[in-house]
């Protein structure tokens, strides 16, 4: 039997098909919360929490004594003895916050939001748990003794990435490990004040009396040096990630003007926009945003220009946002603005410092987000989006020129293609004969409507310009030989689309590349598609209504409370920049829609030097 | 309330989609009529013809074919030619229209008509039943030309063979453009034709067309009006010429009374027309040398100096019209040598061209005021001096002209001579 | 009252002016001002511009001496029912005028555009735009209007510019139509249509004070009737009168008579955008203020609910007459009987009534 069973075995084991053995496959599910222990399981937390506090005292406090029993077994140790003397009054103090009812108060709260407590042990621990050490590897935490009598135990945490080392080296360890041979008696006056003032050489020191204002600073990349029986720790500057160094602007390029860019890096991006207006009345002002990312933002503006309910709208903004994490300007750019539905921008995003001045100076503010090379410029109007940065570099018919050209091609790339279904379809008595009698036979060979060939062309830019975008580098010319190619020659020759088609989007393509802002390019096209929907349906009626709309929305859009549409509708005064770029000597007012403090920016006369006597002789004719 | 607003506005566009794009056609649905034709068929009846074009790249060549459309109508495919002719007959053009529908693949589209041919013989029963079509019809614009014919109309179009132009409409809008300049035929477009014809003051007119037979016989259409004028007056059809250029000519102008075309002007009653309209820029006239008036002869190019002043008088019970011209005149050509280019004989080669021109434009008028007709527009003058629109309403402006006296003073200035100022004589060896 | 209008100023109340005063000259009421004062028929906005003068006159004397805008005027000069009576009379006349601009203006869109869609399909697109203008808020809409207004005194000098070549100056002879009287008869039968000039003082709350009413009025009347003569005076020298008086679309047809060279022609696709704009705007500006003194009529705190119903009333009461001539003469007839009543009349009893108040005030 014992045979015949294996053999079956055997023979099982041959033939039937088992299915490799693999574990299962991971599916992520629920997690589960730390926080969603019951109300007694969380009262056993504590009071597990609590007993293990008070075991840790109890082992110092017969740490202590077995210290002090070694110490006076043996003669002569006045500075141990004085050491001791230290000691017990650090437990002392430590044991003023183990009453039971702290204690509980203290567990029950965030640690983060505990106290500097004067063990360094209690402190570090409570670092550990924040931080999640040692599975988090970032945090450093190194050990000192500095050389005085009695020599001091200190600890120094900092997050490793965000500091520079060479600093932490230099300013702080070095001065307070090598002291001196001269021994100093610390503990006699105030420790704090006496390292601060003597013997940190860092050009930022701050001290720290919550876990939380040691860790906020930690994150900032900041050091924190924890001393014994000291209820308070030292915050020293050590800031110094790496980060990209100031470089050209990448998104907009200009002839002639600066060449500079916003970095990552917030504290570079104020200083280049300080060395642009040089004026003490130029206001930083420092937010946070986003609950765990933290982020910093600047809010600058010139007090003596910026209107200050504008100021106090943004602050308030600025402080009711409640979010997560915020990674981009951009996004910081939708939560503040008044309808962020609308794809129209309601704030201008430039990475061009000295646009930023420009606009500061005419009574805006704008907001720098820490770890994002754009800053956010409002209160906006439609007009300042068609300015380049260089409109003022020039003289004024040359960028005036330009400056039409550009509203031009806005105007051009919204209508063109709606306008040529319209005709084509509804309204062909509008087009010369000739032109009309070409149509017809170019679309003789084309098997599609009108319609889907514009549909069918436009989709095939726009995934030209996303896949330009996309590429890498290196191929980036192949999509211009590429596309040119297929889209233009192969199409047309295989009749596919019609040759005007063609023409009609390579044209309105074209003139959406000269609208400076992007975002403004995305809504136009946006809205373009919309115009083309109705013109397909209404024929020029419908252009109109879609006309109508648009300037219904965006006049009654607003962007921080001015009105989109601001010299046009309401009238305002106008000064000579909304479209027309009047000369540099003439622009004597700030725009009247932002109601700033100073309205007057230069005297009647400008250009004093006119009035005055010229530096040599006369001319004698 | 937004996904509310979402269903709707998906609801509104499904909805308007689904109508079917409201008679949008596409560019290669439609053909494009460029001229019409109109003639009297028996019966009371009009055949009219529709000359359609083909764009270029179009499928299909010449064929030969003809394919009969309508009861009794012809058509053909020129051969190689880009444009195809259709003759339909029935009552009206309204009707034909909707004839042409079953006759054709695409639907006509009339808003690229440039001209419309009627034949002198419909004109003269009266034009206005057949415009009443293009002027209701949104399709037609007020800018088509209007054209008489003699003849048959559906000849005139089927014979008219552009040699320089490659559509049928260019061929009419540049001759139009600038043609009337030379003044030999004056262009009317139907808004032209309508509101003279309602507007109490001048009577309509077309210009005036023909096939010419190319064979160089000389038809003069009438003697000379006077005994200064070198060459004869023409009408279309008449001119002596032979080539290859296209049969089809313009010249000389239809007259109307009411709707009805009462005339034809020849040619050099037109340019008088012309220049009393304002309308001459170079227009070319012959006058015989006044010192040898046997064989030699002087060639002008006359422009109006000035807008010609009409003034009229209504203090009697007839008007009284006071025409005074002024013409720059440029010596184009001088066969005798004489020096005319200085005084005197500047005076005297002035004083003939104002004579001629003198005499030309009262013949015009003679003639016109025998016909009853008023194409210069003399009885818009007469407006001012009623007191009012009542007055005017209860008054024949065009009977006032036939029986008002008319005094034309002619002033010839001659500006410029060309190249040369003065003609040495020649020596023979 | 969540429907206060906001702020405007001088350039939105002078769009608020000009828009329903302008409208009606790309309609049919051309031939009919033709049918009464013929050659001179472009004195007739002139005519009517002096008594609307006076009736802004007389209007501002009662807003001065009394407080608020034009509902609380009629509410401390008139009796309880008289006031009520007088506003339902206002309203009817804005829905009326705003219901009669639908069907003329879908109607001409259908001649001149599109010309095979269904006519209940324009007046469906007619009722969204509108529906959309006025949800957008009487601050927007001014602006809007305002922005348009540029470009359609634009457009109107471009065609008659471009039409110079076409025109014969003598049609416009005799120069005083069918008699200086005849003319000033037809400019007060016509002058119907300058009932606008109440709607600045209807919305006076949000205006800053009478001084920016006063020019509103001013500059947007005067703008409209000179743009209006002269579109009046082009098209009579280009058609005459007697064709002037056939057509449905005097300016259409302007438009369409451009023929400079082969290539400046058909240039009327353009006139099209031109006046639907202008038509949808001013049929939403005339519902706003319909809808603006129900609210105040009934004190609702707001009136947005009732835009959707109340505007597919009047385009299914627009709809209502057969055929376009009707309407054409049952418009003009309006304006010379109906309309007049709210532009002469009520402001001159209210002008009595506060003249009498102050004379009373004074004898005390």
């Amino acid at each position: 039997m014992n045979i015949f069973n294996k053999n079956f075995k055997a023979l099982k084991q041959l033939l039937i098909f088992k299915p490799p053995v693999n574990p299962p496959p991971f599916v992520l599910k629920e997690a589960e919360k730390p926080g969603d222990l019951i109300a007694s399981d969380l009262r056993i937390d504590t009071a597990v929490k609590q007993q293990a506090a008070l075991l840790r005292y109890a082992r110092r406090v017969s740490n202590t004594l077995e210290k002090t029993l070694k110490i006076f077994a043996e003669p002569n140790q006045e500075k141990k003895i004085a050491a001791l003397k230290l000691e017990l009054a650090a437990l002392c103090q430590q044991e003023e916050t183990l009453s039971p009812v702290i204690e509980a108060y203290s567990l029950a709260q965030d640690p983060r939001d505990q106290a500097v407590s004067s063990s360094i042990e209690e402190n570090i621990l409570a670092l550990e748990t924040i931080y999640n050490f040692p599975d988090n590897k970032d945090l450093i935490i190194r050990s000192i003794t500095i050389p005085a009598s009695p020599p001091v135990t200190a600890k120094l945490a900092f997050v490793e990435g965000l500091v520079d080392r060479k600093i932490i080296s230099l300013s702080v360890l070095q001065p307070l490990m090598l002291m001196g041979s001269q021994e100093r008696e610390l503990y006699q006056q105030d420790v704090l004040n006496l390292l601060i003032t003597k013997y940190l050489p860092s050009n930022r020191v701050k001290l720290a009396d919550t876990l939380r204002d040691v860790t906020d600073s930690l994150n900032l990349g900041d050091a924190a040096l924890f001393l014994d029986g000291v209820a308070r720790a030292i915050i020293v500057e050590t800031k110094g990630q790496e980060h990209r160094a100031v470089n050209r602007p990448m998104i907009e390029q200009s002839v002639r003007g600066s060449q500079s860019g916003f970095t990552e890096t917030l504290k570079v991006n104020t200083g280049l926009v300080r060395s642009m207006l040089r004026t003490s009345d130029l206001t930083t002002e420092i937010l946070t945003v986003g609950q765990r990312s933290n982020t910093l933002c600047a809010l600058m503006y010139l007090k003596s220009v910026i209107n200050p309910d504008l100021v106090n709208e943004a602050k308030r903004r600025l402080a009711n946002i409640q979010t997560d994490v915020i990674v981009e300007s951009g996004m910081l750019q939708q939560f503040l603005v008044d309808s962020p539905a609308m794809p129209y921008p309601q704030a201008l995003s430039t990475e061009r410092p000295d646009r930023v001045a420009a606009a500061l100076s005419e009574g805006r503010f704008a907001v720098l987000m820490d770890g994002s090379p754009f800053a956010i410029v409002a209160p906006i109007n439609l007009f300042t989006l068609f300015h380049a940065g260089e409109d003022f570099s020039y003289s004024g018919m040359g960028a005036s020129l330009g400056r039409l050209l550009r509203l031009f091609g806005a105007a051009l790339t919204l209508i063109l293609p709606s306008a040529y279904i319209a005709i084509t379809y509804y309204h062909p008595e509008a087009l010369p004969t000739d032109l009309a009698l070409a149509i017809a036979g170019a679309r003789e060979r084309v098997p599609f409507p009108a319609v889907l060939e514009i549909a069918m062309m436009e989709f095939a830019f726009e995934l030209l310009r996303e896949a330009g975008v996309r590429i890498p580098g290196m191929l980036g010319g192949t999509i211009g030989i590429v596309g040119a190619i297929i889209l233009g020659q192969a199409a047309v020759a295989a009749s596919i689309v019609s040759p005007i088609t063609v023409m009609i989007i390579a044209v309105t393509g074209l003139a959406s590349f000269s609208i400076p802002d992007f975002s403004l390019a995305i809504a136009i096209r946006l809205t373009r598609f919309s115009f083309e929907v109705l013109a397909a349906i209404f024929g020029l009626v419908g252009v109109a209504s879609g006309l109508l709309i648009m300037t219904g929305l965006l006049c009654s859009l607003k962007s921080f409370g001015v009105p989109y549409l601001a010299p046009i509708a309401p009238k305002t005064k106008a000064g000579f920049d909304v479209v027309m770029r009047g000369q540099v000597f003439t622009q004597e007012l700030r725009p009247d829609e932002l109601s700033p403090l100073d309205k007057r920016r230069q005297a009647s006369v400008s250009r004093s030097w006119t009035e005055k006597e010229p530096a040599g002789e006369e001319d004698e004719s | 309330m937004l996904k509310c607003l979402a269903q709707f506005a998906l609801l509104l566009v499904v909805s308007l989609l689904l109508t079917g794009c409201f008679g949008g056609k596409e560019a290669d649905d439609v053909a494009y009529v460029l001229v019409m034709g109109i003639d009297k068929a028996p019966g009371g009846e009009q055949k009219v013809t529709y000359q359609i074009a083909k764009p270029k790249g179009g499928g299909g060549e010449g064929g030969s074919s003809t394919d009969p459309s309508g009861m009794g109508g012809k058509g053909g495919t020129e051969q190689g030619k880009p444009w195809i002719t259709n003759t339909i007959i029935l009552p009206s053009p309204g009707d034909a229209r909707m004839m042409l529908q079953s006759s054709m693949s695409r639907t006509p589209n009339f808003s690229h008509v440039s001209a419309v041919v009627i034949s002198e013989d419909v004109a003269r029963e009266g034009i206005l039943p057949t415009l009443t079509f293009p002027l209701r019809n949104r399709e037609f614009r007020e800018s088509v030309f209007i054209i008489i014919v003699q003849g048959s109309a559906e000849e005139f179009i089927r014979q008219n063979n552009p040699s320089l132009e490659s559509t049928i409409g260019k061929f009419y809008e540049t001759f139009f453009q600038r043609g009337p300049e030379v003044g030999y035929f004056l262009r009317t477009n139907l808004h032209d034709f309508i509101t003279t014809l309602k507007n109490p003051g001048g009577s309509p007119y077309a210009a005036y067309g023909g096939i010419n037979p190319k064979d160089g016989q000389k038809q003069p259409a009438g003697p000379r009006a006077t005994p200064e004028q070198k060459g004869d007056p023409y009408l279309a059809g008449g001119i002596p010429r032979t080539g290859t250029e296209n049969a089809a000519e313009f010249v000389g102008l239809a007259v109307f009374r009411g709707d009805k075309m009462v005339g034809v002007l020849n040619s050099d009653e037109t340019r008088a027309v012309a220049i009393l309209q304002n309308k001459i820029t170079s227009a070319g006239l012959g006058v015989v040398d006044p010192l040898k008036p046997e064989k030699d002869r002087i060639s002008f190019l006359i422009r109006n100096g000035d807008t010609p002043k009409i003034t009229a008088d209504l203090s009697g019970g007839k008007p009284v019209f006071n025409a005074d011209v002024q013409i720059d005149a440029e010596i184009q050509g001088l066969t005798s040598g004489i020096n005319y280019e200085a005084s005197p004989n500047k005076e005297l080669l002035e004083a003939q061209l104002s004579k001629l021109l003198q005499g030309q434009i009262t013949a015009m008028i003679r003639h016109t005021q025998q016909l009853g007709t008023d194409p210069v527009g003399f009885g818009l003058y007469l407006r001012p001096k009623f007191a009012n629109y009542d007055e005017l309403e209860k008054v024949n402006l065009t009977t006032l002209y036939q029986a008002a006296e008319v005094y034309v003073n002619v002033t010839a200035k001659i500006r410029r001579t060309g190249l040369l100022w003065r003609t040495m004589p020649e020596r023979f060896e | 009252m969540s429907y206060q209008p906001g702020k405007m100023g001088l350039a939105e109340g002078l769009a608020l002016v000009f828009i329903p005063t302008f409208a009606s000259v790309f309609l049919s009421l051309g031939p009919i001002n033709l049918d009464m004062a013929a050659t001179a028929a472009w004195m007739t906005p002139f005519v009517h511009f002096v008594p609307s003068v006076a009736v802004l006159y007389a209007l501002l004397y009662v807003l001065k001496n009394t407080t608020g805008d034009f509902y609380a005027a009629c509410q401390e000069l008139l009796s309880t029912t008289i006031t009520r009576l007088v506003i339902l009379y206002y309203i009817g006349v804005f829905f009326l005028d705003a219901g009669l601009l639908i069907r003329q203006f879908a109607e001409d869109t259908l001649l001149t555009a599109l010309p095979q869609v269904d006519f209940e399909l324009i007046t469906v697109l007619y009722v969204f735009m509108v529906v959309f203008l006025i949800y957008l808020g009487i601050e927007a809409l001014a602006r809007t209007t305002y922005i348009v207004i540029p470009f359609i005194g634009f457009g109107i000098i471009l065609v008659v510019g471009l039409l110079f070549p076409q025109y014969h100056w003598l049609y416009l002879a005799p120069w005083n139509g069918r008699g200086l009287d005849k003319v000033l008869l037809a400019g007060i039968k016509v002058s119907g249509v300058d009932l606008a000039i109440i709607i600045p003082v209807i919305l006076a709350g949000s205006f800053q004070n009478r001084r920016t009413i006063k020019g509103a009025v001013l500059y947007g009347l005067g703008l409209s009737a000179s743009l209006k003569a002269l579109t009046i005076a082009a098209g009579i020298a280009a058609f005459g009168v007697p064709a002037g008086q056939e057509t449905v679309l005097p300016f259409y047809q302007m438009a369409r008579l451009i023929y400079i060279n082969r290539f400046v022609q058909h240039l009327e696709a353009l006139s099209i955008i031109l006046w639907s704009i202008v038509g949808m705007l001013t049929i939403a500006l005339e519902i706003y203020v319909g809808l603006y003194l129900l609210g105040r009529l009934f004190n609702l705190p707001t009136f947005r609910p009732l835009i959707i119903p109340v505007v597919l009333i009047l385009a299914e009461l627009s709809m209502l007459p057969d055929d376009l001539v009707s309407v054409i003469t049952f418009y003009a007839w309006a304006e010379y009987s109906i309309y007049s009543a709210g532009w002469a009349l009520i402001p001159a009893v209210l002008f009595l009534a506060a003249s009498y108040r102050v004379w009373r005030r004074r004898a005390c």
